[in-house]
C-alpha cells in the first residue's frame, strides 16, 4: 500500500473527526441543552482553529499527493466546494458574532449551527461522491448535482455523521441526558454506514471481511469506549476520538486503491517519485518540529505557572 | 481570484509586518523600561491575532480558488513546485503555535527578554511563509525543476527536481522585494492609524503615547522603504535578463535600443504611447550599468504574447509615488535632525495618513502589474492562462460567493477590533 495514500487519509481522518465533533456541537446548539452551551462554546474555538488548519493541510497535501487529479476535482466539485465556502463565511462570521457581540447571542449561535450543518451536508456529498461515484458521470467528468446531493448513500452517510457527531460531543463533554442515547446513536450510525457501503462499495466490505481480526479489534475497542463512557470515565472522550480516527483510516485501507465506487484507481494520479520523496522528507522534518513546538505550547500554556 | 488575492495581500502584508513591530516594541520597552512600548505591543498583539484568524480564512479561499479555478496550473505546479506550499503549511502551523504561546505567556518567564524571544519565531514564520509562497510565484515567472522541452513536446512532466523551485533565477530577488514591500506597506498602515489617532486625540498622555509610537514605527518604515527601493530596482534589472518581454512592456520599449532613455508617463493611443517624458540614457544605466547598454523591445516577440501595455502606466504610478514618498521621508528625517518635531505639525500628520493610504495602492498596483505583465502566460513560456483555466459555468455563482465573502469579512473584522478596544481603557493600561 502506498505510504502517501495513507498519509493523505490520516490527515483527512483528523480533519473529519474534528469536523464531526463540531457538527455534533452545532446540533446540540439546536437542541434543548442550554445548560451545556457555555462549556460547548469554550471548547469550540480551539477545535475550530485546529480543524481549520487541518483543512488547509489536507487540501495542500491532496494537491501534492495527487496533482493529476486536480483538473478532475476542479471539473466535478468546483460548484459545491465554493458554495460550501459561502456557508463557511456565514459559519465563521456568526460564531465570531456569538463570541463578541452582546446582542442576540442565541440567534447568532443557531445561525452558526445551521451553517455548519449545511457545510457538513455539502462536504458529505463531495466526499461521498468521490468514494462511491454517485452524482458524477465519469465518462465525460460531469457532475449531476441532484444525484450527488440526494442519493441514499449520501443521505445515510450524512445522518450517520450527524449521529456520531452528537455521540462524540455528548461523550467528550459528559452530557448526562444523552449518556445511553449516544451508545444507540453510534450503533445506528455504524449499521447505516456499513449497509450503504455494502451496496455501493461492495468490494470494500469484502476487503473488510477478509481481515476479521481487525474488524473484531475495532468492535472490542468501541465496546470498551462505550463501557468507559457509561461508567463516567473521562478518558472515554479521547478514546472515542481515537476510535473515529482509526475507523476512518480503516475505511481508507479497505477502499484502497479505488475511488468513485471502484471505478478509478487513485494510484494513476499519484505524483512522481522525486516529489513523493520530497513530501515524505518535509512531512518527517516538519512533523518533528511541529510536535516539539506543540509540546512547548502545552508546557507554556498549561504547565508553567504565572510569575508573581 | 483577483479579488481574493488583492484582499489577501493586504492581510498578508499586515501579518508579516505587525509581528516585527510587536517584538521590536517589546524589546525596546523592556530595555528602556518604558511601559508605553509594552502596552503598544500588547494591544497590537490582539489586533494581530484577529487579523491572523481572518487572514487564515482568506488564505484558505485563495488556496482553494487556485486549485479549482486553475486546475491545469495546479496539476503542473503540484508535480514540480508543491514543496513551497507544503513547507508553508508547516511554517504556518509553527507560527500559529508560537502565537498561541506568545499570547498566553506575558507573565510566565523569569528572563527579561524571554517572552520577546518566544515571539521571534512568529516574525520569522510570517516572513518565511511569504518567502515560500512567493517562491511559487517565482516559479510561474521563471519555471525550473523539470524538463520543459519534454513537457512542451509531449505534455508529460519528467526530470522533476522538487527543490529547484527555491533557486530559480527570480526566487531570491522576488522574495526579497515582496518581504521588504510588505514591511513597507504594513508599517505605513500602522503609522497611518496611529497618526489619525494622534490628530484626533485631546488627552495629553494619549497624545504623548501616540506620538512616541508613530516615531517608533516610522523608524522601522524608513529601513523598510530603503530596502524596498533597493530590491525593487534589482527586480526590474532582473526582468531584463529573465523576462525581457515583461521588461519591454513595463518600460514601454517597442524596439530594442541602445542608449535607452527612461520613459515617464505618456498616453496610450492605438497601442502606442505618446507624449511621454524621456530621461536620456537612464534606462540603459539602470538595466545594464552603462549608458550604451542595449535593452529589449516588444518587436522582438510575437504580438500574440505581448503583455497588456497598461503595465507601463502602472509602473510609472509605482515609481512616481515611490519617489514622492521617498522625498517625504527625507523631509521628515531632516525635520527630526533639526529638532523641529515633525509629528507635531498638522500638515505632516495629514500627509502621513495620505502616504499610508497610498502605500496600499502601491502594494496592489505592484502585484497587479507583476501579474498582468506575465500575460498571456500563467507559467512563463510553458502554460497559457487560457489553457490553465477551468471553463465550468458553475464557477460564476461560486465567484459571486467569494466576492460576498470579502464584502462581509472586511467591515466585520474592523467592527470586531473596534468593539474590543472600546471596552479597554488605554489610559488605565498606560498608568498601570
Amino acid at each position: 500500500m502506498n505510504f502517501l495514500y495513507l498519509l493523505n487519509y490520516f490527515i483527512l481522518s483528523i480533519f473529519l473527526t474534528l469536523f464531526g465533533l463540531e457538527v455534533g456541537i452545532a446540533l446540540l446548539f439546536l437542541l434543548p441543552f442550554k445548560k451545556y452551551y457555555i462549556i460547548l462554546q469554550k471548547y469550540l474555538a480551539p477545535i475550530w482553529e485546529v480543524e481549520g488548519t487541518f483543512a488547509v493541510f489536507y487540501v495542500v497535501n491532496l494537491i501534492a499527493t495527487y496533482p493529476l487529479a486536480v483538473p478532475v476535482i476542479g471539473a466535478l466539485y468546483v460548484f459545491p466546494a465554493l458554495i460550501g465556502g459561502l456557508f463557511l463565511i456565514a459559519r465563521n462570521a456568526f460564531l465570531a458574532y456569538s463570541e463578541y457581540a452582546d446582542w442576540h447571542k442565541d440567534v447568532h449561535l443557531k445561525i452558526y449551527s445551521l451553517a455548519t450543518i449545511i457545510i457538513a451536508f455539502i462536504l458529505t456529498a463531495i466526499v461521498g461522491s468521490a468514494i462511491s461515484g454517485n452524482g458524477v458521470n465519469l465518462k465525460i467528468f460531469m457532475p449531476m448535482f441532484m444525484t450527488m446531493f440526494l442519493n441514499p448513500f449520501n443521505l445515510v452517510l450524512f445522518a450517520s455523521i450527524a449521529l456520531l457527531g452528537i455521540a462524540a460531543a455528548s461523550i467528550i463533554f459528559s452530557i448526562t441526558e444523552l449518556k445511553y442515547a449516544s451508545a444507540i446513536f453510534i450503533a445506528i450510525a455504524i449499521i447505516g454506514m456499513l449497509y450503504v457501503i455494502s451496496i455501493y462499495m461492495h468490494y470494500a466490505i469484502m476487503n473488510l471481511l477478509s481481515a476479521p481480526s481487525i474488524l473484531i479489534a475495532m468492535i472490542i475497542f468501541l465496546l470498551v469506549v462505550i463501557s468507559l463512557h457509561i461508567a463516567n470515565n473521562k478518558i472515554s472522550g479521547i478514546l472515542f476520538a481515537a476510535w473515529l480516527v482509526s475507523a476512518i483510516n480503516l475505511f481508507g485501507v479497505i477502499a484502497y486503491p479505488y475511488f468513485f465506487g471502484g471505478n478509478i484507481n487513485i494510484t494513476d494520479f499519484l505524483t512522481n517519485s522525486a516529489s513523493a520523496n520530497a513530501i515524505l522528507n518535509i512531512t518527517i522534518i516538519g512533523g518533528t518540529v511541529l510536535t516539539l513546538s506543540l509540546l512547548y505550547l502545552i508546557y507554556a500554556s498549561y504547565i508553567k505557572k504565572e510569575n508573581k | 481570484m483577483a479579488l481574493a488575492l488583492g484582499v489577501h495581500i493586504i492581510f498578508a502584508s499586515l501579518g508579516i509586518s505587525i509581528p516585527l513591530i510587536i517584538i521590536a516594541a517589546e524589546i525596546i520597552g523592556t530595555k528602556i523600561n518604558d511601559p508605553h512600548y509594552i502596552v503598544f505591543a500588547k494591544r497590537l498583539a490582539v489586533v494581530f491575532i484577529i487579523l491572523f484568524a481572518v487572514g487564515t480564512a482568506s488564505g484558505t479561499i485563495v488556496a482553494l480558488t487556485l486549485a479549482l479555478v486553475w486546475p491545469k496550473f495546479m496539476a503542473l505546479a503540484g508535480q514540480v513546485a508543491i514543496s513551497t506550499m507544503y513547507i508553508e503549511v508547516f511554517v504556518f502551523f509553527i507560527e500559529s503555535i508560537f502565537l498561541g504561546i506568545y499570547a498566553v505567556s506575558w507573565n510566565k518567564f523569569k528572563g527579561k527578554y524571554t517572552h520577546a524571544i518566544v515571539g521571534i519565531p512568529i516574525v520569522i514564520g510570517a516572513a518565511a511563509s511569504a518567502a515560500l509562497i512567493t517562491s511559487l510565484n517565482a516559479f510561474m515567472n521563471t519555471p525550473v525543476g523539470f524538463n520543459i522541452q519534454n513537457y512542451l513536446k509531449i505534455g508529460s512532466v519528467t526530470g522533476v527536481s522538487p527543490l529547484a523551485v527555491f533557486s530559480s533565477p527570480t526566487t531570491f530577488i522576488e522574495v526579497s522585494h515582496v518581504i521588504t514591500t510588505a514591511y513597507f506597506t504594513g508599517t505605513f498602515i500602522v503609522i497611518g492609524f496611529l497618526t489619525y489617532k494622534l490628530m484626533h486625540e485631546k488627552d495629553k498622555l494619549l497624545k504623548m503615547y501616540y506620538k512616541k509610537m508613530v516615531r517608533f514605527v516610522f523608524f522601522i518604515a524608513v529601513i523598510a522603504t530603503i530596502l524596498a527601493v533597493y530590491t525593487g530596482i534589482n527586480s526590474i534589472a532582473n526582468l531584463y535578463h529573465t523576462q525581457p518581454e515583461k521588461y519591454a512592456a513595463i518600460e514601454a520599449n517597442f524596439y530594442p535600443t541602445t542608449y535607452a532613455p527612461e520613459h515617464l508617463g505618456g498616453i496610450l493611443v492605438n497601442g502606442k504611447f505618446i507624449d511621454y517624458i524621456n530621461i536620456p540614457y537612464l534606462q540603459s544605466i539602470l538595466a545594464t550599468g552603462t549608458p550604451n547598454g542595449s535593452v529589449p523591445g516588444l518587436s522582438d516577440y510575437s504580438k500574440s504574447t505581448w503583455p497588456p501595455l497598461i503595465v507601463h502606466v502602472m509602473f510609472d504610478f509605482l515609481v512616481g509615488t515611490g519617489f514622492a514618498i521617498g522625498l517625504f521621508i527625507l523631509f521628515i528625517l531632516l525635520l527630526e535632525f533639526l529638532k523641529k518635531k515633525p509629528f507635531e505639525n498638522k500638515i505632516v500628520l495629514t500627509l502621513t495618513v495620505f502616504v499610508s493610504i497610498i502605500s496600499i495602492f502601491m502594494l496592489e498596483d505592484g502585484w497587479v502589474m507583476a501579474e498582468l505583465a506575465r500575460q498571456p502566460w500563467i507559467i512563463y513560456n510553458v502554460l497559457l492562462v487560457s489553457s490553465a483555466a477551468n471553463y465550468s459555468t458553475n464557477i460564476i455563482p461560486a465567484g459571486i460567493a467569494i466576492i460576498v465573502f470579502y464584502i462581509i469579512i472586511i467591515p466585520f473584522t474592523a467592527l470586531v477590533i473596534k468593539k474590543i478596544f472600546e471596552k479597554r481603557d488605554l489610559v488605565k493600561e498606560l498608568l498601570l
